[in-house]
């Protein structure tokens, strides 16, 4: 379809096209179908380069429509981002396939900008955070940014959090995956990827029960001096960093002394 | 006697071609929503123009008046071509007819015309010439909206095709029936209570009410799923393990696997391609007068959709269950683990896609039992 590819290239000349793309006859069904004629080739995985690029350009119009105020209802109402679980869940790592997994997290990621408590309920309802995991440990750089920036808006959200701290399963699901992230950056520190993952430690210690558990599966190197390097000219944050540290050692949040945060503790 | 034979000739000619099937008001219906007037035009001049001399068929005869009626009808349509208007005034002419003696007919009023690329119309004014045949239209009846169908068709065509010969590449012995009734009523016994358990987490009923959990009935997925006609593909690899009924083996675990995963995924596709196709065509067709092609545009978006979902998200969950029947199956025969392992993932790589082929075809199927909450 090269008029797919023309209205990519050309979308940042329309201040509405997000309600061109909703309200004209067909045109969400159309990308529709440029999703679901990539299905056979996720597994076993013979997408193509050409086939993922132009699967990226329909999912770049759905995120345009997931961006725009007016249309982002009509597009959760329609149960669109469900049809993008298909490409989050894979898992081969060659470039076409991480295309096509940043490119479906870019969708989700318009979504949650807003910080909307709606739109992270259909989230956690529809199972969203595995998958947000699942990039978060295999992604490149950038996915697990874009998976990690995901993560952080559903973990600030109140019922993201209580979603999240409801169990030690999920509890420790969520840790695995930030300790990854902290992992894959020992070697090449990236500054925003890392505030994110402090962020998401910070808001899952507000929570009595996460707080305790981050006593023992807060990753060292946020507490060896790791990452004070890549932090040095970043104030905002060191500032995150500092803050994170002193709530871990001071055992305020949980409500004092360590007899309390041990009998609260999973396990 | 040459001019009383041609007349005795004509004659008989308009008799038997008014009697017999040249009903040329009906090749005018079509030819005007089809853009064909350009033919026939000049195709009734000609038949007509010899009416002068015809005792019985010269005006005021009511079957030529008739035509005479509608052609002066289609030569007030505006933006109509000047060859055609020319056509006219010469037959009227040639018959000796004054055009404004002829009342025009109105038969042409409710039907609509194909527009792009229509011969028997000028181009321009195009917006300005649809004004006066919607202004036409009786006020009670709204004008069909001209709309492409919705590209699933193809998509829906497409693999309506790849299905059977996805089946029938899978060349094989013949399939051996298994009718375990036992296992049937255990699996019936386990899978309702998940389908529904599932069901209350996924949907909530207010947002669709008619999709309730007893319309997912495990017997009549699992009675859906296709039975005849199934070959599975046994590799040649598989001879050097011996003997085995493979393909007996193959069609016992699948048969399990299917119904173990068949409930929740079902549910889920329908769920979620119902509810989208619910938002897209009420939006697409929201003008749209003519209620059959709502339905039948939105039964074939469901479909595509639930049959897509149904096999993309079956693949892992198949697998995980194929796998662990086809074990245990494979174990029960052989007492060497290696082998089994070799034999249990030559005959899952080889027969996976082909599950999921059937789950397809039962979402597929499965969704159009159920009513559209469309309104």
């Amino acid at each position: 379809m090269q008029l797919l590819e023309t209205i990519f290239q050309k979308r940042e000349m329309f201040q509405n096209l997000a309600l061109l793309l909703w309200n004209s006859f067909g045109i969400v069904a159309s990308l529709l179908q440029e999703i679901i004629v990539v299905y056979p080739a996720l597994s076993p995985p013979t997408l193509s380069l050409g086939a993922s690029n132009r699967v990226c350009n329909a999912l770049a119009l759905l995120q345009c429509i997931a961006s725009h105020s007016e249309t982002r209802t009509h597009f959760l109402q329609a149960r669109i981002p469900l049809y993008l679980c298909a490409f989050l869940e894979t898992d081969d790592k060659a470039k076409q396939f991480e295309y096509l997994r940043l490119t479906s997290l870019g969708v989700i990621g318009a979504l949650v900008k807003v910080d909307d408590p709606k739109i992270i309920n259909f989230l956690l309802e529809n199972e969203f955070v595995p998958l947000c995991l699942h990039n978060m440990t295999i992604g490149s750089e950038l996915s697990k940014t874009v998976a990690t920036f995901i993560t952080e808006k559903i973990v600030v959200d109140d019922a993201g959090l209580a979603y999240v701290c409801a169990n030690a399963d999920r509890f420790y699901a969520v840790g695995a995956a930030l300790a990854t992230v902290v992992t894959s950056m020992v070697d090449q520190p990236s500054k925003r990827l890392l505030k994110h993952v402090i962020r998401c430690y910070l808001r899952m210690s507000e929570n009595p029960r996460g707080f305790a558990a981050l006593q023992t599966c807060l990753p060292p190197q946020l507490k060896d001096g790791t990452f004070n390097s890549c932090l040095r000219d970043d104030p905002s944050g060191r500032h995150l960093h500092q803050q994170l540290l002193v709530k871990m050692t001071s055992g305020k949040k949980g409500g004092g002394a360590g007899n309390s945060a041990g009998r609260m503790s999973w396990g | 006697m040459i001019y009383a034979e041609f007349n005795c000739h004509y004659d008989l000619f308009m008799y038997y071609s008014s009697c017999h099937g040249l009903f040329i008001s009906i090749l005018f219906f079509q030819a005007y929503e089809r853009g064909l007037m350009i033919a026939i035009i000049p195709f009734t001049s000609k038949i007509l123009e010899p009416c002068q001399s015809s005792i019985a068929y010269r005006p005021p005869n009511p079957w030529t008046m008739g035509i005479l009626s509608l052609l002066v009808e289609i030569y007030n349509l505006p933006n109509l071509k000047m060859n055609l208007k020319f056509d006219i005034e010469v037959l009227f002419k040639n018959l000796s007819v004054d055009m404004k003696d002829v009342k025009p007919s109105s038969l042409l009023k409710d039907r609509i015309r194909q527009i792009e690329g229509n011969p028997d119309f000028s181009n321009k004014d195009v917006s300005a010439s649809q004004a006066p045949v919607v202004a036409e239209v009786s006020s009670g009846v709204m004008p069909t909206i001209n709309h492409v169908e919705p590209q699933p068709e193809i998509n829906s065509t497409s693999r309506a095709t790849s299905l059977p010969n996805m089946l029938s590449q899978y060349a094989a012995p013949l399939r051996l029936p298994t009718n375990n009734m036992v296992e049937d009523d255990k699996s019936a016994l386990i899978m309702p209570e998940q389908v529904s358990s599932l069901g209350l987490s996924q949907v909530s009923p207010s947002q669709t009410p008619s999709l309730s959990s007893s319309s997912f009935s495990l017997s009549q997925l699992i009675a859906a799923i296709p039975r005849a006609d199934i070959y599975f593909r046994i590799n040649e690899k598989l001879s050097s393990f011996g003997s085995l009924q493979y393909s007996k083996i193959m069609d016992m675990a699948l048969d399990k696997a299917i119904k173990e995963i068949i409930g929740p995924v079902i549910q889920r596709s329908v769920t979620i391609a119902s509810r989208t196709t619910k938002e897209l065509i009420l939006k697409d067709y929201a003008m749209e007068a003519d209620d059959s092609a709502v339905s039948r545009s939105a039964h074939l978006m469901v479909g595509t959709l639930a049959g897509s979902l149904a096999h993309v998200t079956s693949k892992e969950p198949l697998r995980v269950a194929l796998s662990s029947h086809l074990r245990s199956l494979i174990q029960g025969i052989t007492n060497n683990t290696e082998s089994t392992e070799q034999i249990m993932l030559i005959l899952v790589n080889d027969n996976l896609d082909l599950g999921c082929a059937l789950i397809e075809t039962v979402a597929t199927r499965k969704v159009g039992l159920y009513s559209l909450p469309l309104y």
